[in-house]
């Protein structure tokens, strides 16, 4: 009972916080369900952090942190609640709806999708491998060590010890709550990371471009199917690719109105993406230097500076806790400790593993996901079919650019990784594309016209920073 | 929406519900024949004994049969499934320990084993044993 009831303290402590840091008027405004959609993976964020500070580091007993989670709770609450008294309210959505057989198709991919997470996490509670060799067992010893040396022991080298512990933290945190080790309220966390990354970028594509395309975008990222498998398998790619998603739209969301609360709840989200696996950290350049992009437009300096520190101070504010693990307690990253700079020379000169990683991810484009048809020829039949907005620049490419930079960077560490080449594009290139699908799909449905003769948005952005 | 519109949204909706529905029925087809305990579970079940002798913290070694080759993924899976059961002990996968424990498929005389240095502790069955390493000390 008590790790439900902790799960649930995430969650309000994730709502409130987006509220105190990018606050509404008091009645249930127009951004809350993505507010509350981003609500679970964001305090389950904030929940590690607050974990890895006070258990980890100052050694204090799972019941300070739990206590300290809902002081939390209790301040983001009085932020929330203070703000809300000044707080313009959300740019209303546009005005439209989605056909209704539309959202009988998004409920019944969405219902199929729930069913088949519950069969499988009940035919492996234990999640698979890397679950119980890596994310799980790291979550074990944080449970069941009464020190934190042990789990992050060189001795063990092959779970990864260097590997972020935003998952596993949480994991352990809510079995202290619960009393037991629990493969049923971590399989709920999962779910919820499978949720969020569904539900943000439909509700913020809904409030951006409209419902239509809403839905359809939502049901676009449930036909990868390998979502919901990843996801019951407790890997954390699925909470990585939701960070991810989470930090793309809802940056877009913030240039586009203007709101630098929720800019800066992007820049906290591609943090947590880098306490959730390394390639989070790759993450935090790729949106970093996609935002400089897409606001290298803007005429004024300084307001481009305004549009960039709150995504600043938001990834460096988780990325201090990253920097002291990864400096104080964690071993070195296998990747980076098996590579002098000569032997890293040779691999960067060695054309053939250009040409190997090349073809890999030729192959992957088009058996991704096990969607019935590669997703780079359904997509370019929908572009080709319903074309794109008449004004396509700045904060809608964003997420677009991000994903090209992010897969850049995946390649140039395949080149230069020291493990066999074939080996580790085989067994992690499906997954690090499900990184960033959702937020390529998100991109894909910024930048389309809209076909649902969805009316303009009430109030222009620029009226209201006026 | 113009017929032009109406085939792009059908498409792209087409394609994921039925990637969707594709995945689910295999699914549905595959889940009444899942064991009712899973692998994993099972599996942390014969260490249950064993996890309760072990002290908070330590490091203990590990072995299976002589003749796994190197690489075995099903020999590399229990290992790492023995280290889930038992964290937060560290098991190393070498009997260069004081400690160590044997997962046998196939059965072993205590001889053999005194043989080769290790004397049997305790026998927790299902091939699971506690043995120290003589010749670690």
């Amino acid at each position: 009972m008590g790790a439900w009831i902790l799960l649930l303290l995430s969650i309000a402590l994730g709502f409130l916080s987006a509220r105190a840091v990018w606050p509404a008027p008091r009645a249930w405004s127009a951004a809350d369900p993505l507010r509350l959609a981003a609500a679970p993976a964001l305090g389950m964020g904030i929940v590690s952090g607050i974990y890895f500070v006070l258990r980890i580091v100052f050694i204090q007993s799972p019941s300070v942190v739990i206590g300290a989670v809902a002081a939390g709770l209790a301040i983001a609450a009085a932020v929330a609640w203070f703000r809300a008294r000044h707080a313009r309210p959300d740019i209303p959505a546009p005005c439209g709806s989605a056909p209704l057989w539309l959202w009988i198709l998004f409920g019944a991919g969405a219902l199929m999708t729930l069913l088949t997470y519950l069969m499988l996490h009940s035919a492996a509670p234990h999640g698979e491998w890397d679950a119980w060799s890596i994310w799980n067992l790291r979550a074990r010893f944080l449970f069941r060590a009464q020190e934190f040396v042990s789990p992050f022991s060189p001795a063990i080298e092959w779970t990864h010890p260097d590997y972020p512990l935003l998952v596993p933290s949480v994991i352990a945190l809510l079995w202290h709550a619960g009393g037991a080790e629990s493969t049923r309220i971590a399989g709920v966390a999962g779910l919820l990371f499978v949720v969020s990354t569904i539900a943000v970028p439909l509700l913020a594509v809904r409030l951006l471009r409209g419902p239509g395309l809403a839905v359809l975008c939502g049901l676009s990222i449930l036909s990868a199917t390998s979502l919901v498998r990843i996801g019951a398998s407790q890997y954390a790619d699925v909470p990585l690719a939701a960070f991810i998603v989470i930090a793309g739209s809802l940056l877009v969301y913030g240039l586009e109105t203007e709101s630098s609360g929720s800019v800066f709840l992007a820049g906290l989200a591609a943090g947590f993406a880098a306490w959730t696996k390394n390639e989070g950290l790759l993450f935090c350049i790729s949106l970093a230097a996609a935002h400089l992009l897409s606001v290298s437009g803007m005429p004024d300096f300084r307001r481009r500076l305004r549009a960039g520190l709150p995504l600043l101070a938001g990834i460096l504010a988780v990325l201090a806790i990253v920097g002291y693990f990864k400096l104080r307690m964690a071993p070195p990253n296998d990747l980076v400790n098996a590579s002098n700079r000569a032997v890293l020379s040779v691999r960067m000169v060695d054309f053939n593993r250009y040409w190997i990683t090349f073809w890999a991810f030729a192959g992957d484009f088009l058996t991704f996901g096990n969607v019935l048809v590669p997703p780079v020829i359904v997509f370019s039949v929908w572009l080709a079919l319903v074309r794109l907005r008449a004004a396509v620049a700045g904060a809608a490419l964003l997420p677009l650019v991000a994903v090209t930079l992010q897969l850049a960077g995946y390649f140039v560490v395949y080149v230069a990784t020291p493990n066999d080449l074939d080996w580790q594009l085989n067994t992690s290139l499906p997954r690090l594309l499900l990184h960033v699908w959702p937020l390529a799909v998100t991109g894909i449905f910024l930048i389309s016209r809209d076909i649902f003769d969805t009316a303009p948005k009430p109030a222009a952005p620029v009226a209201r920073s006026k | 929406m113009n017929p032009r519109a109406l085939g792009a949204v059908l498409s792209v909706a087409t394609v994921s519900l039925l990637s969707v529905g594709r995945l689910f029925f295999q699914v549905v087809d595959f889940y009444p024949t899942a064991p009712s305990i899973d692998g994993v579970t099972e599996f942390d079940g014969r260490f249950a004994a064993l996890r309760g002798m072990l002290p908070a913290k330590g490091i203990i070694g590990y072995m299976t049969d002589p003749e796994t080759p190197p690489g075995d993924t099903n020999a590399q899976a229990e290992y790492h499934l023995t280290q889930y059961s038992l964290a937060p002990i560290l098991v190393v996968n070498s009997p260069q320990q004081r400690y160590v424990i044997g997962n046998f498929h196939k059965a072993v005389t205590t001889g053999s084993l005194q043989d080769r240095g290790y004397k049997l502790m305790k026998e927790f069955g299902n091939g699971i044993v506690l043995l120290e390493n003589e010749k670690v000390r």
